[in-house]
């Protein structure tokens, strides 16, 4: 009888007790778990947008400011920029004390040999152009930021000495409608080429 | 009869031993066991977040000491002077750096101008809520044997040191380099 009662104790099944306290162990113990991971997760993208945000417009303020810097000779309104066979360039930097070109969202410059090129606000990015060099719009930043507040302006502080160019942007990271990171780009540069 | 009677007490026994449950110290050494691992496992978390946290404050802290650079360059290159500061006003790159105390307290981004006084001693963390940045100059002079003479500045050092408070740790991102007008 007595080995009976126990391969009968052996054979029984979880309690109900047992069962409710395992379950509870685990409503309390994954919560928490996932909490931290989805913690972990959300710091890690912060740090992804951060780093792309920087990398982006790192890169984009030293292309501007090593290209211009190096190869800009004239600045020129595209607006008022003559067309013909040999166009009279006008360098529209004002010459100290005028003010300051007001910031405008583009910069169009010529170089030595009068080759032109720009930098303009457009989708969200800025692009570059030089058409003799079948360079049209291309995109210094891609789709995972998004730059906004452009304004390029320039100076000189007398006739003969270089123009000032200034550069000024926010690249930005936005996810699900919201900015996430956004980091302000700003610097200023005299032409070596002028 | 005899043999099942001893037959049926061997299954007893070793159906007894079977449904043994566990010692205290088997229970003691499982749970010791399982409470290193999870000490460990929230240990190594802890880690990560704070390294997490403190690699993100790096990537900005960088950010803020590259734009103070790059306002310093603009600076330098739309008025670099070379005289030595002597008294007001200051006109200058040059004489901004020579001033008598040579550390400043840039804490605005976008950077809005050079700090009213020259000195470092009371910047606070107010740079987007927890970081300060502070720039400290030197002045290199030309060779006292040529012209124009000692005191005509054609090099200058900066230090520039962006730090932030983290559990009472102090972190900081330095940046050094050298202004030249020759550039």
């Amino acid at each position: 009888m007595g080995v009976n009662k126990n391969i009968k104790k052996r054979n029984s099944s979880f309690t109900l007790i047992e069962m409710i306290v395992v379950v509870g162990i685990i409503a309390f113990v994954m919560p928490v778990v996932f909490s931290i991971v989805f913690v972990i997760f959300q710091q890690q993208a912060r740090i992804y947008n951060l780093q792309e945000v920087k990398r982006q417009g790192d890169n984009t303020i030293n292309t501007i400011q090593n290209t211009v810097k190096l190869y800009g000779s004239k600045i020129v309104d595209p607006t008022a920029n003559p067309t013909g066979t040999f166009p009279t360039i006008i360098d529209i930097c004002p010459q100290f004390p005028t003010p300051s070109l007001s910031p405008r969202s583009y910069l169009f410059l010529y170089d030595k040999s009068n080759t032109a090129f720009s930098y303009v606000f457009k989708d969200d990015s800025i692009a570059s152009s030089s058409p003799s060099n079948n360079i049209i719009d291309l995109m210094l930043t891609n789709k995972k930021v998004v730059i906004s507040n452009v304004k390029f302006s320039c100076s000189r502080s007398n006739q003969f000495s270089p123009a000032v160019v200034g550069a000024e942007f926010d690249v930005s990271r936005i996810i699900n409608g919201e900015t996430a990171v956004s980091m302000h780009y700003n610097t200023r540069f005299k032409l070596t080429n002028y | 009869m005899h043999n099942l009677s001893k037959y049926l007490s061997l299954i007893y026994c070793k159906m007894k031993k079977m449904l043994k449950s566990f010692s205290l110290i088997e229970v003691l050494i499982f749970v010791s066991i399982l409470s290193l691992f999870f000490v460990t496992a929230a240990m190594v978390i802890v880690a990560v977040l704070q390294n997490t946290t403190t690699n993100q404050n790096k990537i900005i802290a960088t950010h803020y000491a590259e734009e103070l650079r790059s306002w310093l360059q603009s600076e330098k290159e739309t008025n670099w002077g070379g005289e030595i500061y002597i008294a007001p006003p200051i006109i200058n790159f040059t004489q901004h750096v020579s001033q008598p105390l040579t550390d400043f307290c840039f804490n605005t981004s976008p950077v809005a101008g050079w700090p009213l006084s020259a000195g470092a001693s009371n910047c606070g963390f107010s740079l987007d809520n927890g970081f300060r940045r502070i720039a400290t100059f030197s002045a290199i002079f030309a060779d006292p044997t040529t012209s124009p003479g000692g005191t005509y500045i054609n090099q200058v050092g900066v230090n520039i040191s962006v730090e932030w408070m983290d559990r009472g740790r102090l972190y900081s991102s330095p940046l050094k380099t050298v202004f030249s007008i020759w550039e």
